[in-house]
C-alpha cells in the first residue's frame, strides 16, 4: 500500500491540492502513477518507484524499506513546473509521519533537476507542449 | 554427482542466557552478521638443535577468542538484555548457532566487551557487539 499511501499524503496537502487538485475527491487529483494522463495539459504530478531495497536479518526480514521515488512535475510553463516541484519538496523533504499502513520514517531529497523535453511531452499525447521539473526522493519506511 | 550444497546463513542465530536455573536462551533479534567464536589452540615453540632444522611445537592452552555481532538496533527486548549485560560487566552464558538444519551450536560463557550503536542519515540504526569468550567452548 506504499504507493497508495504516498498518494494520500500528497492529496492531503493543501499546497499540492491548490496546484493539482481536481475537486473535492482525492480521486480526481491530477496525480498519476507512471505516466501522464492522455491529453492532460493542466499542472500534474507523475510518480513512480525507481528502485527499492529491503533489509534482511538472520532471523527474519526486517520491517524497514528504502524506496527511491521519482516525481515529474508537469506544467505549461517552466515557472509552473517549478512551483509544483517546490510544493512537493516542502511537503516531502524531511517528512516523518504515518499515513494508512505506511510509517514514513524519513524522506530525503536525493536529486533535483530541470528538463527541456517539450517534445517528449508531445509524444506523451498531450495536446500542447509541457514543461517538466524532476524531484527524486529516498523514502525510508516501514509497515504499521 | 552433485557436490554437497553450501548452506544459506538464514536461521543462524545468537542466543543469550538469562542466568536462571534451568537457564533459558533467547534469540537476539535483527542480527545480520555473526563472527566467531574465533577459537584457537595456542602453541609453544619446542624447536631444538637436534630437530633436523625443522620447527616443532606443542599445543598449550585453548583460546575461545571473540564473538562479533552486527545488526539493526530497534531497542527490542532481546537487544536491551544484551545492553544490560554489557553495563553489568557480568559473565553471561551464550550460544552461537550456525545454520538451521543441520545446526552447529557453540556454547560458552562470555563477557560483553563492546556495545556500539551507530546512526547514519540514510540508513537504519545499527549496533555492533563484541564478546570475549571465557572458559571452554562446547560444540554440539
Amino acid at each position: 500500500m506504499f504507493k497508495a499511501d504516498l498518494r494520500t499524503l500528497l492529496t492531503s496537502d493543501a499546497a499540492i491540492a491548490a496546484l493539482v487538485g481536481g475537486g473535492a475527491s482525492p480521486e480526481t487529483f491530477r496525480i498519476y502513477i507512471k505516466e501522464l494522463k492522455q491529453k492532460q495539459t493542466l499542472d500534474s504530478i507523475v510518480y513512480y518507484v525507481l528502485h527499492g531495497a529491503r533489509d534482511y536479518a538472520l532471523d527474519e526480514p526486517q520491517n524497514f524499506r528504502t524506496t527511491f521515488v521519482h516525481f515529474d512535475c508537469w506544467s505549461k510553463t517552466p515557472r509552473g513546473a517549478e512551483v509544483l516541484a517546490i510544493a512537493l519538496e516542502a511537503l516531502l523533504s524531511g517528512y516523518t509521519g504515518t499515513v494508512g499502513e505506511t510509517n514514513f520514517q524519513y524522506v530525503i531529497l536525493e536529486n533535483e533537476f530541470d528538463t527541456d523535453d517539450r517534445d517528449d511531452a508531445r509524444d506523451a499525447q498531450t495536446t500542447v507542449p509541457l514543461c517538466r521539473v524532476i524531484r527524486e526522493f529516498q523514502v525510508q519506511w516501514s509497515k504499521v | 554427482m552433485p557436490s554437497t550444497p553450501a548452506k544459506a546463513a538464514l536461521g543462524s542465530s545468537f542466543k543469550l542466557g538469562n542466568g536462571a536455573s534451568p537457564e533459558v536462551f533467547t534469540t537476539v533479534v535483527s542480527v545480520k552478521k555473526i563472527g566467531g567464536p574465533t577459537m584457537e589452540v595456542a602453541t609453544d615453540d619446542t624447536t631444538a638443535m637436534d630437530d633436523g632444522g625443522n620447527e616443532t611445537a606443542i599445543a598449550t592452552i585453548f583460546k575461545g577468542g571473540m564473538v562479533s555481532l552486527e545488526g539493526n538496533f530497534s531497542g527490542a527486548t532481546s537487544q536491551i538484555a544484551l545492553e544490560t549485560a554489557f553495563f553489568a560487566k557480568s559473565e553471561v552464558n551464550v550460544k552461537v548457532l550456525y545454520g538451521s538444519t543441520p545446526v552447529r551450536t557453540y556454547s560458552f560463557a562470555a563477557i560483553i566487551t563492546k556495545f556500539d550503536p551507530a546512526a547514519e542519515v540514510a540508513k537504519a540504526i545499527v549496533v555492533k557487539v563484541d564478546l570475549k569468550v571465557t572458559g571452554a567452548v562446547t560444540p554440539s
